[in-house]
């Protein structure tokens, strides 16, 4: 079993990249370890890096409804800083759940105004996002709110469903999509940001380096 | 020059080389750029697009894609190099009400998107200010705003998928990964890569239900100090209106000085037009918590729109303001830097000084709840002092808007016109990031050259055999 690296900054983050690079170490980047299909792909092999100890609120602006958090940042977290300014980050449907900031994907209800507005990046990589930006949502919506109910009481609003429905419809194409891994053009992209296979390796389909 | 190949794939009459036909393509909606095409072909469907890329690739040419040309950032501008129109792909192929999406070719304009949408009691949401004649294409490409993107989201949060033609005659199918699924989010990388990796063929858009209710209000203000205020009292309150638009009197006289004159008071110093939509239970209490504030920041009156014609009035005059600027000089020279909200007073107010050091009239109309300010400025770009002039007043307050802590673009793109700030607001490594994800898609720089990322930025490309700075 490797060791967790833990950085506690954005330099301790570049250094450790870098290093990696040089010594064609392969990291295993993960939040609160709770993306199962990413960790199991990952390679045995891989370091584990860990953004849980670069967290905190960096800034929070209630009338700008922006918020600026380290990557290791949960989302509880965010979610009891801005409840007292009646606002909400809805970058996933249960704001208890402890996924942290930088293992994010992209929700049924980002629509609502919520969305990444920037990420700062640590080393040559441009990979290992270190510090993201994102946008707070008011909460007088009403979408907003029946993701509480879905959150806090567990019953699925009839509105929210339909939002659902969504992702379902197209699933049976998805197989044909080229940003799957494995698909040339994905792997182009990853080989321009990563041309050693240092980060994540598999997760995305690459042979580990 | 693959002419007659061009010929035979679209047809003679859709290959335009003569003088007079490539004048009209030698703008986009930012009428201080001119730039001449090569030629001009129009295919009409999606295989002939792809004939058309491949013929091109073939032929080692570059080329710019266009949709309607209503940018406002000369992304569109084809300098001497082929432009590829799409506006003849204007077929809505679906609309599926059940999942709420339509899959629409890339011409289709976007107000007639949400024409097809509303018998389902649905619409496309992200609604920019030309969207009578923009299209979806070009909205993707730029990925484009508009005043309900405060609440909606812009293009981005609303496409879901698209079939598109890389540089290279590729057809890749991109979609927004699902929830946990281990895929790069390419869509994402596409959607405002301004042209330049590749031609949509098809894109699949969210379509979103039409509020319950809707309540749009006018609140007018004895100063531009107290308007910003109103917008930050207002968001900083919990409140998300649907939309929350600035425009300042300069704006208001054109505005109410032309066909599309909306009512608007012409002796204030500013309006806001803030509009709540939602279930109708709530909403009221909403509008009067807005109304409240607005007063509370000095406005001398808040009214309501009457009904759903009041309501289109108020609208038309916001969305019509830049055609109405059309009447007081030939030329409009327009910015779309966005700043923090909590901002916008002091720097609306720096930027009339600008607008007073160098003698140009500042027109402010903009996305106030958002934060995404549109200093525009008429002028006649014939003539060279006040060319001059204005071009080195909107210098001042784009590095103003950086200083702030804004960014250049919020809606418009990079494109041509903002080229010079990109060194301004980003770092080498994160230019060289740009270029990197550019070369993945278009490693040959054959769509758009010349556009959003400074040439001399660029490490790979300027390795690359036959790099000319």
């Amino acid at each position: 079993m490797s060791t967790v690296l833990t950085p506690s900054t954005t330099d301790e983050l570049a250094t450790i990249v870098r290093d990696s690079v040089a010594a064609h170490r392969s990291l295993a980047v993960r939040g609160a370890g709770r993306w199962a299909l990413a960790l199991t792909r990952a390679s045995g092999a891989a370091t584990p890096l860990s953004m849980a100890t670069m967290s905190g609120i960096v800034e929070y602006v209630p009338g700008d409804l922006t918020l600026t958090a380290r990557a290791g940042t949960t989302l509880a977290e965010i979610e009891g800083a801005t409840r007292a300014n009646g606002q909400w980050c809805p970058l996933l449907p249960d704001p208890a759940v402890l996924v942290r900031i930088d293992a994010f994907r992209r929700g049924p209800y980002v629509p609502l105004a919520c969305e990444v507005l920037s990420a700062e990046h640590a080393g040559a990589l441009g990979l290992g996002a270190a510090r993201l930006v994102v946008r707070v949502g008011g909460n007088s919506a009403f979408v907003a709110e029946s993701v509480r109910r879905i959150a806090e009481l567990g019953t699925i609003d009839e509105r929210a469903a339909e939002l659902w429905t969504q992702y379902r419809a197209l699933d049976p194409q998805r197989r044909h999509f080229t940003n799957a891994y494995n698909s040339p053009l994905a792997a182009r992209v990853k080989r321009k940001f990563d041309p050693h296979g240092i980060l994540n390796p598999n997760v995305l389909g690459e042979v580990a380096v | 020059m693959p002419v007659e190949t061009l010929r035979r794939i679209v047809g003679d009459r859709h290959v335009l080389t003569r003088s007079s036909e490539l004048l009209v393509y030698e703008n986009d909606a930012l009428p201080g750029y001119h730039k001449r095409p090569a030629l001009v072909v129009l295919p009409g469907t999606a295989d002939e697009v792809v004939a058309v890329v491949r013929a091109l690739y073939a032929a080692g040419l570059q080329w710019v894609a266009r949709g309607a040309g209503t940018g406002l950032s000369g992304g569109a501008l084809a300098d001497d190099v082929v432009l590829l129109g799409l506006h003849r792909l204007k077929k809505i192929i679906s609309v599926d009400p059940i999942a709420r999406l339509a899959v629409v070719e890339p011409g289709v304009v976007n107000a007639n998107l949400t024409k097809a949408a509303t018998p389902f009691g649905l619409h496309y949401a992200p609604d920019p200010s030309s969207q009578t004649a923009c299209t979806i294409g070009g909205n993707v490409a730029e990925n484009a705003g508009g005043p309900h993107c405060l609440k909606y989201g812009v293009t981005l949060n609303h496409v879901h998928a698209a079939t598109v033609v890389l540089p290279d005659g590729e057809i890749v199918k991109l979609a927004v990964p699902a929830d946990h699924e281990a895929a790069l989010d390419l869509m994402g990388a596409f959607v405002g890569s301004e042209g330049c990796f590749g031609v949509a063929l098809d894109v699949t858009v969210r379509l979103t239900p039409n509020p319950e209710g809707i309540r749009t209000m006018l609140a007018d203000f004895s100063s531009m100090d107290d308007a910003a205020r109103a917008t930050s009292a207002i968001i900083a309150a919990g409140i998300l209106p649907a939309a929350l638009e600035l425009m300042d009197d300069a704006t208001i006289a054109a505005v109410e000085a032309s066909v599309y004159a909306a009512g608007y008071p012409t002796d204030c110093a500013a309006v806001l037009l803030v509009e709540v939509d939602g279930p109708e239970c709530g909403l009221d209490d909403d509008a009067a918590a807005i109304a409240a504030l607005c007063r509370e920041c000095g406005a001398r009156d808040v009214r309501t729109a009457r009904d759903a014609t009041d309501r289109a009035r108020l609208w038309q005059g916001r969305k019509k303001a830049f055609g109405a600027m059309g009447r007081v000089a030939s030329h409009l020279a327009v910015q779309d830097a966005v700043v923090p909200r909590t901002r916008l007073a002091p720097i609306l107010a720096r930027i009339s000084a600008i607008g007073t050091k160098y003698g140009v009239h500042v027109c402010n109309v903009f996305h106030a709840g958002d934060g995404n300010l549109h200093p525009n400025v008429p002028y006649n770009a014939d003539d060279p002092d006040e060319n001059a002039r204005v071009h080195s007043a909107m210098k001042e307050i784009m590095e103003l808007c950086i200083a702030e802590g804004g960014t250049i673009s919020g809606e418009h793109g990079v494109g041509f016109d903002k080229l010079p700030y990109m060194e301004k607001l980003f770092p080498g490594d994160s230019l060289d990031a740009m270029c990197r994800l550019r070369d993945a898609f278009d490693p040959l720089r054959r769509a758009n050259p010349g556009k959003v990322v400074p040439s001399h930025a660029c490490r790979e490309w300027i390795s690359a055999p036959g790099f000319e700075a």
